[in-house]
């Protein structure tokens, strides 16, 4: 039974039509062995990422023009064709500054993290939502969050709790990996399973409810008394939930310890730093399939990109801004190069998680990837139209391969619905115009 | 969805107070009571939820959490909905998931001294006694009534268990009290009958239930502990004792949240938070202005019936409103404070009068670029003078009420009026509607249309009108205005759907609220100290013949 | 009820202004004894550059940026080298900070003055356009030299009257940083201001009227619509310091409002921007630099045309110290030097170069240049602060 269907059960219970389909609708569910839950072993954990690239797109050439499935790839989004049904696009979600000064290359991203316009100086206004992702979700593994910049900038990090504090990100593949593959790793598939004391105790306290059952039960009409099942029936499915993380999880097939990469300062020059990606990517897939962390915070350039190209010493940052449009083709020819390569890395990016198998599907399948840049056209320094891309099912809970197009609608309904999809419990996001309690409902299932 | 405005102190009004609860009398839970009557179960809504966390643990308890959504019922007050909803899987993953957040800051070192109480002999080990000592003292607020001693005994046996393997007794505590959080007896209001002694082999509601239909009716929240204890002693169930605690309630400044509540569920406001206009046509429709429209309106509302104890039918004329800065660029008048709600009277030659020339009712029932006196008129028919209007036909021509080019939409409408299948109803709901038009999509006046000036005449019911006021003045004096807020009180005070017996106590409710001079307190009173609020059917049915019976009457769609 | 009479006060004023609400109104604002007060809000205020075609605005090209303006000063053999794809590391170097660099460790965009004899900070070479939006500030017809002006060439206007000055648009219009993008700042100034119109009679013939200007007070800012577009009809409290304060008389000729100049006004800044260091370390040459906190504009007019929308639109044409513009534009230290790969210098010698007024008593040279924007207000109300 697909999930559709199970919605339309629940309709039809809450229209008080029927009595006694408890006990079969608890069955369907758990037979379900789509992505919710592992054949047998606990559910596969469902992580989260973000993926940034600086400055932008040309948007006449990356947003596609239909919305909706199917959506036509313009000639910049092209390399992620492959995935296309995975990867949703975003298009008509604004930075709203509520009159504050738009900081170059500061205020699209950090009003997209943190759902508020920076003020003077660009400093973080609040917790960054992949911050509160991590505090939903990134604990109880080695790492609350991974954050790595493929580009040679240590300061190159979007993330943080507000009030200054920034993550700190690693730019250097070699030092990742001992970090992660050095002291302090133990192989998940070697380890013996101790189930969690404090599940166990959740599961317990459970029973409480149900010895008030009978009692409860006897007072009620009969209408009153389905509406009473169906509310045991899903606390029965929280118990099952419960029962699946005491036992021992499925081996992790996927994790193998990788070897340690070659030793490489990179700074920013495209080629190395596309090259520093591709391993860090790597690296960063196998941590999550050996369940390292389930929060990762990748950027492949900087604002205000420092990205040069070998040989030359003119960024992509001074290209943007003085390279003039050719009037034959309407773009700047040298500052796209860049675009299509960062787009390339995007693609490389998705074919490393999805290349790795993991239960019925792939990595990527059981993760949400939020990718997204500071601006929509950086020669103009515009933060409307904010180019986002989601990547991934989020194992299930949110419908992939759309274009969601609208118009002149905060930035903040998109990270709102990314911390939705991933099981966050937050009902609001955002201040004053970027203040929202909209998710995109389309897109979560 | 509003932010409560009380001076009431919100830490904990009862608890600390473990004498109280020794004094109660214990009752007991259903303990005796023989299946009987259809007693009603009703889901706290998620203000209700909210409110009651506040009361009880204190306001900096801080949650998020979607629950399952309340359906609002055809013709009713949303909610009405929540006799009729359940959790589902998904929303009790919620509850769990908030009540535990709820907990764990219960039992953090913050809170602990006030909330809990009491503390162990050691923290990694069980201690019964002071556990018992809170999920009894913890359990009488979110319950609603005292627990009996096997039912605190459930939660401090679960604690003692949760400790045991955690070997943490704040753990442990929090462990059961996520529990209790998520458990029916706290997220269903469910009725408690017991014998009438008044009429032998009838049931009537218990005190505490009586307890918690006042307090979620007049507050919007759980009862607090003076009202526990009128039904703990007996006096809720004694005319004079019922007297004592509804004058309580009604003069509190909580009357507010009630208050509200009630008339933002009437009025749909639920709809505001998914309204959006095209910001190429009416750029005064801001993000502040729609946060700031429904908040106008009950400020209106609660400055002129709760504040001034004034006549309810005058909110439809009044010239008195609150406005930000925001809201003034769609009114188009100066505002004086930067971030302040300010108090504005319009002269009297104003074309703004009453709340249906407010943009919470303007702006809500009009489409995303244009105005539409079917929707107003519609509204108004259906909200404020509970006359339903039949769903349209499904193959209806509307191209010609859409081109909005050229004329008035009056004209544009003639099409539906005289198209047979179409006039029964737009002759209802139209002619009011358009008595609106010289307020646009967004709220704004306007004089006329398309160049075209605005013709605002026709006939409510028999009274005629010219113009917005004008109106106002007819709905105010419409015999169905009285009636129907009556209806909707009843219906918030019971919160579910009524069923056919109860139309002739409607009819007197409303003609009660007549005499009383349409004071919304008075009408109050006399739901709150009414047999109809408190009314348990006769006669009972057994629990075997409730399984085999079929759905009654009032669950059936 | 005392807030309410306060308040019913206000109302009576709005509704005596809206009284006749189908006539069409100009402005938000009130009327008395002499005459209605119509404020609006001026959320656009551009840089008044016109853009016409490039060969003929800018035949010989952009401006030279920075790292341009360092290949240009290479001999063909140093710059051949540079360019060699092995030595880019030496070339990025030589020109993100040799170049921008003065012998006392100071830099172009921090201390432009001291590069004014620099020959690699030539001025620019100024657009070729006959066209342009502005005033006739001087009242010349031909541009020569006055007491309180320098010579300098005219434009044909764009605005009205027939012959006009903007310097500021000869001086910049062709560089790449301002032509290259093809767009103009909505709003010139940062923060949107105020103009209340006072006195006004007749809206189409009045004699005597009053222009005055406003920034708004700290901490407001006004509402943008959905579509980013200003809201008509939102109120304002006008600031409190009297310096960004300024009127003027004024006359309505056939529906468009002429206003006398304003000899000095000054706006404030965006709260990010005010007077003040930039974040730079302590030690460094750009710790000395100081950001002007407001806009200086001397002797500036209007002239402003009321619209069917009850809007007005116009230019505002002035003379900017130059110090001014290029404390409250350029300056940014190494930064906007190395990264924007702009040539403060060269901008402020260019600033030198055309600057028309204001003639320092001691060398002759002048101060300021003419510049207008042009602007577009809404209906606004405007309260006094307290």
């Amino acid at each position: 039974m697909n999930r559709l269907q199970r919605r339309t059960v629940l309709r039809g219970l809450f229209n008080g039509a029927s009595v006694a389909v408890a006990l079969p609708y608890l069955d369907c569910f758990l037979n379900t062995n789509g992505t919710l839950l592992a054949a047998e072993g606990a559910p596969l954990p469902t992580r989260f990422g973000t993926w940034f690239w600086g400055l932008g797109v040309n948007p006449n050439r990356f947003f596609p023009t239909k919305p909706g499935k199917g959506y036509d790839l313009l000639p910049e989004l092209s390399p992620i064709a492959k995935f296309q049904d995975k990867v949703s696009v975003f298009s008509g979600f604004d930075c709203l500054t509520d009159g504050k000064p738009v900081i170059p290359h500061g205020t699209g991203s950090t009003t997209f993290r943190s759902g508020t316009a920076p003020g003077a100086g660009g400093a973080l206004p609040g917790a960054t939502f992949d911050n509160i992702v991590a505090d939903a979700i990134g604990t109880g593994t080695r790492f609350r969050t991974l954050d790595v910049s493929a580009i040679g900038d240590s300061r190159n990090s979007l993330s943080g709790q507000g009030a200054g504090q920034m993550n700190p990100v690693e730019t250097n593949a070699m030092r990742f990996y001992q970090r992660l593959f050095g002291d302090g790793f133990v192989d998940p598939n070697g380890a013996t399973f101790a189930p969690d004391p404090k599940v166990m105790a959740h599961k317990s306290v459970l029973s409480v409810v149900k010895e008030e059952r009978k009692a409860l039960e006897r007072s009620l009409g009969a209408a009153d008394r389905a509406r009473l099942d169906q509310y045991f029936t899903a606390v029965r499915q929280t118990e099952e939930q419960l029962t699946l993380q005491l036992r021992k999880p499925e081996p992790l097939v996927a994790c193998k310890v990788p070897p340690a990469p070659q030793e490489k300062e990179v700074q920013t020059v495209l080629e190395d730093v596309i090259q520093n990606h591709d391993m860090m990517a790597r690296l960063l897939a196998m941590a999550l399939a050996c369940n390292q962390t389930k929060v990762f915070n990748v950027a492949f350039s900087n604002g205000a990109s420092s990205l040069t190209r070998r040989g030359s010493s003119t960024t992509h940052h001074q290209l943007t801004h003085d390279e003039v449009i050719d009037p034959r083709v309407g773009y700047q020819p040298e500052a796209t190069k860049f675009v299509e390569a960062l787009m390339g890395g995007w693609a490389t990016f998705l074919s490393i998680l999805d290349g790795m198998p993991e239960g019925d599907g792939t990595l990527l399948d059981h993760m949400l990837v939020v990718a997204h840049s500071e601006t929509e056209y950086a020669k103009n320094h515009t933060v409307t139209n904010l180019p986002i891309m989601f990547a991934g099912s989020a194992n299930g809970r949110i419908r992939t391969g759309m274009h969601v197009s609208v118009k002149r609608e905060p930035v903040s309904r998109v990270a709102l619905t990314a911390m939705q999809a991933v099981g966050v419990q937050v009902e609001s996001f955002g201040t004053l115009s970027m203040q929202t309690k909209k998710p995109i409902s389309e897109l979560l299932v | 969805m509003f932010k409560r405005q009380t001076m009431v102190s919100r830490v904990g009004w009862g608890m600390g107070l473990a004498v109280v609860a020794a004094t109660l009398s214990v009752t007991g839970y259903a303990a005796d009571a023989p299946a009987g009557g259809t007693p009603g179960m009703r889901r706290l809504t998620d203000d209700q939820y909210r409110n009651a966390i506040i009361d009880i643990l204190g306001e900096d308890i801080e949650y998020a959490g979607r629950f399952d959504p309340v359906l609002r019922p055809t013709h009713g007050l949303q909610v009405q909905g929540v006799s009729q909803i359940s959790v589902s899987p998904a929303g009790f993953e919620q509850y769990d998931k908030v009540g535990r957040t709820i907990a764990a800051q219960v039992v953090d070192d913050r809170h602990r001294p006030l909330l809990v109480g009491c503390a162990p002999r050691t923290a990694t080990l069980p201690d019964d006694a002071c556990a018992t000592a809170f999920f009894r003292r913890t359990g009488e607020f979110l319950f609603r009534r005292p627990l009996k001693a096997a039912d605190v005994q459930l939660y401090v046996t679960a604690a003692h268990q949760a400790t045991g393997l955690t070997n943490d007794f704040y753990g442990g505590l929090a462990d059961g009290l996520g529990m209790m959080l998520a458990s029916p007896r706290f997220l269903f209001e469910i009725d408690v009958t017991e014998p009438d002694p008044a009429r032998p082999g009838a049931r009537r509601l218990d005190a505490y239930s009586k307890a918690s239909r006042l307090s979620f009716f007049l507050w919007n929240t759980t009862p607090d502990r003076e009202l526990l204890e009128a039904a703990a002693r007996g006096t809720l169930h004694t005319p004079a004792g019922l007297k004592r605690q509804v004058d309580r309630l009604l003069a509190s400044p909580r009357l507010e949240n009630g208050v509200r509540t009630f008339f933002a569920d009437m009025l749909g406001f639920d709809q505001i938070a998914d309204l959006s206009k095209d910001g190429e046509i009416y750029p005064q429709f801001t993000p502040n202005a729609k946060r700031d429209m429904p908040e106008q309106t009950l400020r209106t509302i609660v400055d002129l019936l709760v504040t001034n104890n004034g006549d309810y039918r005058d909110l439809f004329t009044t010239r008195r409103t609150f406005l930000t800065r925001a809201l003034g660029a769609v009114y188009r008048v100066p505002v004086s404070e930067k971030s302040d709600w300010v108090p504005y009277e319009f002269p009297a030659d104003s074309p703004r009068a009453g709340l249906l020339t407010q943009p919470s009712f303007i702006a809500t029932f009009s489409h995303p670029g244009r105005s539409s006196p079917t929707l107003r008129g519609k509204a108004l028919r259906e909200l404020v003078l509970c006359q339903p209007v039949p769903d349209p036909p499904n193959n209806v021509d509307f191209s010609q009420v859409e081109n909005t080019a050229k004329g008035t939409v009056r004209v544009r409408l003639t099409a539906h009026r005289s198209n047979p299948a179409c006039a029964s109803c737009h002759r209802f709901m139209d002619p009011v509607g358009l008595a609106l038009e010289n307020f646009d999509g967004a709220g704004t006046y306007r004089s006329q249309e398309n160049g075209v000036a605005i013709d605002a005449t026709g006939d409510l019911d028999g009274s005629k009108f010219a113009d917005p006021v004008s109106l106002g003045l007819a709905v105010r004096n419409h015999p169905q205005l009285p009636a129907c807020l009556a209806k909707r009180v009843f219906e918030f005070a019971v919160r579910r759907p009524l069923d056919t017996a109860e139309a002739a106590w409607v009819k007197t409710l409303s003609t009660r609220f007549v005499e009383h001079n349409y004071r919304i307190r008075e009408l109050l009173r006399i739901v709150a100290t009414s047999d109809q609020l408190f009314r348990a059917p006769n006669p009972p049915v057994t629990a075997a013949k409730a399984t085999a019976t079929s759905v009654p009457s009032r669950e059936v769609k | 009820m005392k807030p309410m009479a306060r308040v019913l006060g206000l109302c009576l004023l709005a509704a005596l202004a809206f009284g006749a609400m189908g006539i069409r109104t100009y402005g938000a604002g009130s009327a008395d004894g002499a005459g209605t007060t119509r404020a609006f809000l001026v959320g656009k205020a551009d840089m008044g550059f016109h853009y016409g075609t490039f060969e003929a605005d800018c035949p010989q090209g952009f401006e030279l940026t920075l790292e341009e303006s360092y290949l240009a000063s290479l001999t063909p053999a140093q710059r051949e080298w540079m360019l060699r794809p092995e030595n880019a590391f030496e070339y990025g170097h030589a020109w993100k900070n040799e170049h921008l660099a003065d012998a006392a460790g100071g830099n172009v965009c921090s201390n432009p003055k001291s590069f004014k004899d620099d020959p690699r900070r030539r001025p620019y070479r100024g657009v070729a356009s006959a066209v342009s939006y502005g005033l006739n500030l001087d009242g010349t017809s031909d541009g020569r030299a006055t007491p309180k002006t320098c010579a300098h060439q005219k434009f044909v206007g764009l605005n009205g009257e027939p012959v006009v000055d903007n310097q500021l648009y000869r001086a910049s219009g062709c560089s790449k940083l301002n032509r290259g993008t093809g767009l103009q700042s909505e709003q010139y100034f940062e923060r949107s201001f105020l103009i209340e119109l006072r006195g006004v009679d007749d809206i189409l013939n009045d004699a005597q009227v009053e222009v005055a200007v406003y920034s708004l007070a700290d901490g407001e800012s006004a509402l943008k619509s959905a579509t980013g577009s200003d809201v008509a009809y939102q109120t304002f409290t006008i600031t409190a310091n009297p310096r960004w304060r300024a009127q003027a008389t004024a006359r309505i000729v056939d529906g468009v409002v002429m206003s006398d100049p304003i000899p000095v006004m000054h706006l404030s800044r965006a709260g990010g921007f005010a007077a003040g260091r930039g974040n730079y370390a302590p030690g460094s040459p750009e710790r000395n630099f100081v950001f002007a906190g407001e806009f200086e504009l001397r002797d500036v007019r209007f002239r402003l045309t009321f619209q069917p929308d009850g809007s007005i639109t116009g230019v505002m044409a002035n003379y900017r110290p130059i110090d001014n513009i290029y404390l409250s534009e350029y300056a940014g230290g190494r930064g906007t030097a190395s990264i924007a790969n702009n040539d403060c210098a060269a901008e402020y010698n260019t600033l030198a170069r055309f600057a028309d007024a204001y003639p320092d008593p001691a060398t002759g040279e002048c101060t300021a240049i003419s510049a207008a924007q042009n602007i577009a207000g809404v209906p606004a109300f405007v309260v006094q602060p307290k």
